[in-house]
């Protein structure tokens, strides 16, 4: 079940490169909103998080500092990279070990083809309560967050490239001039 | 830092006032509550208080006194929520449980570090002086099409662009800015609606 997929996903895995799509549904479960974009993952602790629609906004961690770039509203905010960033679903793709470690894992059970793990981080300062992972041919297809208030985030992969050869700057940002810098 | 773009001629002063009173007594504001009417709003907003920043998908209803604002940070889409009526402020997903306090301007700012009038912001995002929230005179500066293109009061400096007519033919902000000191709320209005 999930937990072979996940062995099967991850092994040799250094880097991942796909599309997303986001949905964000209120505690009621009405649809609040509907985003996509692209999303790259590498190896150390490297991510490129891309929306695209309905409009642009990046979020890019170097290992070092995580950048949110709101180009509509002209701001680029910076903060170290932390535990917020460790703890992401994603990050574990690429060190399954830190799994067991860090969260609590339970199989989910799998529906419509679909197989679930169901993550919950150890540490308390994560940005999520639980999380599903949903592997699908053994490839990772489904990413669910509930938070403390009950919203639920639904984002689906696909079109995953493994271990791709990154284009130099994919997990870099450099502010354009007029962009206005905020953060330490 | 680069701000929103200067208007190049300023509209003629009386006229923007008057067509200021017409346009807030139709949004409902001529009583200068800031929470009357009834409407929302979902938009991106960003935050800086010179030291720290941060920015993420905005939902903001008011109805018949009470407010709600709920602020989402991307990707996990975590939240915080403030909601604000006659009996004070609570705002939930900043601590473990919900912090709670009669001044909803003093509770974010204890709690999340970010100094936001919410009680003017109610007025001064839809264009309009906030008569009622103790700031003192507002001074407006109109463009040529009459409609303000920025508010100063109560040291906060307020400027607007991008409006348009969508939401029952009255023209609301598409972005909105507003500065006191290092202090910074930046939003773009994505979607109006009058409930």
């Amino acid at each position: 079940a999930a937990r072979e997929d996940l062995a099967v996903f991850t092994k040799g895995l250094k880097g991942l490169d796909g599309q997303f799509s986001q949905q964000v549904f209120d505690v009621r479960g009405k649809q609040k909103e509907a985003s996509s974009g692209r999303v790259a993952v590498a190896a150390p602790r490297l991510f490129r998080w891309e929306y695209t629609k309905p409009y642009a906004q990046l979020v890019v961690a170097d290992g070092k500092t995580v950048w949110v770039v709101d180009p509509d509203l002209n701001q680029a905010t910076r903060r170290p990279q932390g535990p917020e960033e460790a703890n992401s679903p994603l990050a574990i793709l690429l060190e399954p070990a830190r799994l067991e470690r860090d969260f609590a894992v339970k199989d989910g059970g799998s529906r419509d083809g679909v197989a679930w793990l169901e993550v919950a981080p150890r540490s308390t300062d994560a940005s999520f309560k639980t999380a599903r992972l949903g592997f699908a041919g053994s490839k990772l297809a489904r990413l669910e967050y509930v938070d403390a208030l009950g919203q639920r985030t639904v984002i689906a992969f696909s079109g995953w490239k493994r271990n791709p050869a990154f284009a130099k700057g994919t997990f870099a940002y450099a502010p354009g001039k007029g962009v206005d810098v905020i953060g330490n | 830092c680069a701000t929103l773009p200067r208007p190049v001629a300023s509209g003629d002063a009386l006229a923007g006032d008057a067509a200021q009173r017409v346009r807030t007594d139709a949004l409902g504001l001529a009583g200068g509550d800031c929470a009357a009417p009834a409407w929302s709003l979902v938009g991106r907003v960003a935050l800086s208080n010179g030291r720290q920043g941060g920015s993420g998908r905005i939902e903001w209803t008011q109805a018949a006194g009470a407010q709600r604002l709920q602020l989402s940070a991307p990707v996990t889409r975590q939240s915080w929520v403030l909601e604000v009526d006659g009996g004070g402020a609570v705002l939930q997903g900043v601590a473990e449980t919900p912090l709670r306090d009669s001044d909803p301007a003093r509770l974010l700012r204890e709690a999340t570090g970010w100094d936001i009038p919410v009680a003017a912001l109610g007025c001064w995002v839809r264009g309009a002086a906030a008569a009622g929230a103790g700031l003192g005179p507002a001074r407006i500066a109109y463009g040529l099409d009459l409609l303000p293109r920025r508010i100063e009061q109560g040291g906060w400096t307020v400027e607007y662009d991008g409006w348009n007519a969508d939401v029952g033919g009255l023209p609301l902000p598409g972005k909105v800015e507003a500065r006191r000191g290092e202090d910074r709320v930046r939003l773009v209005i994505d979607q109006w609606a009058a409930e």
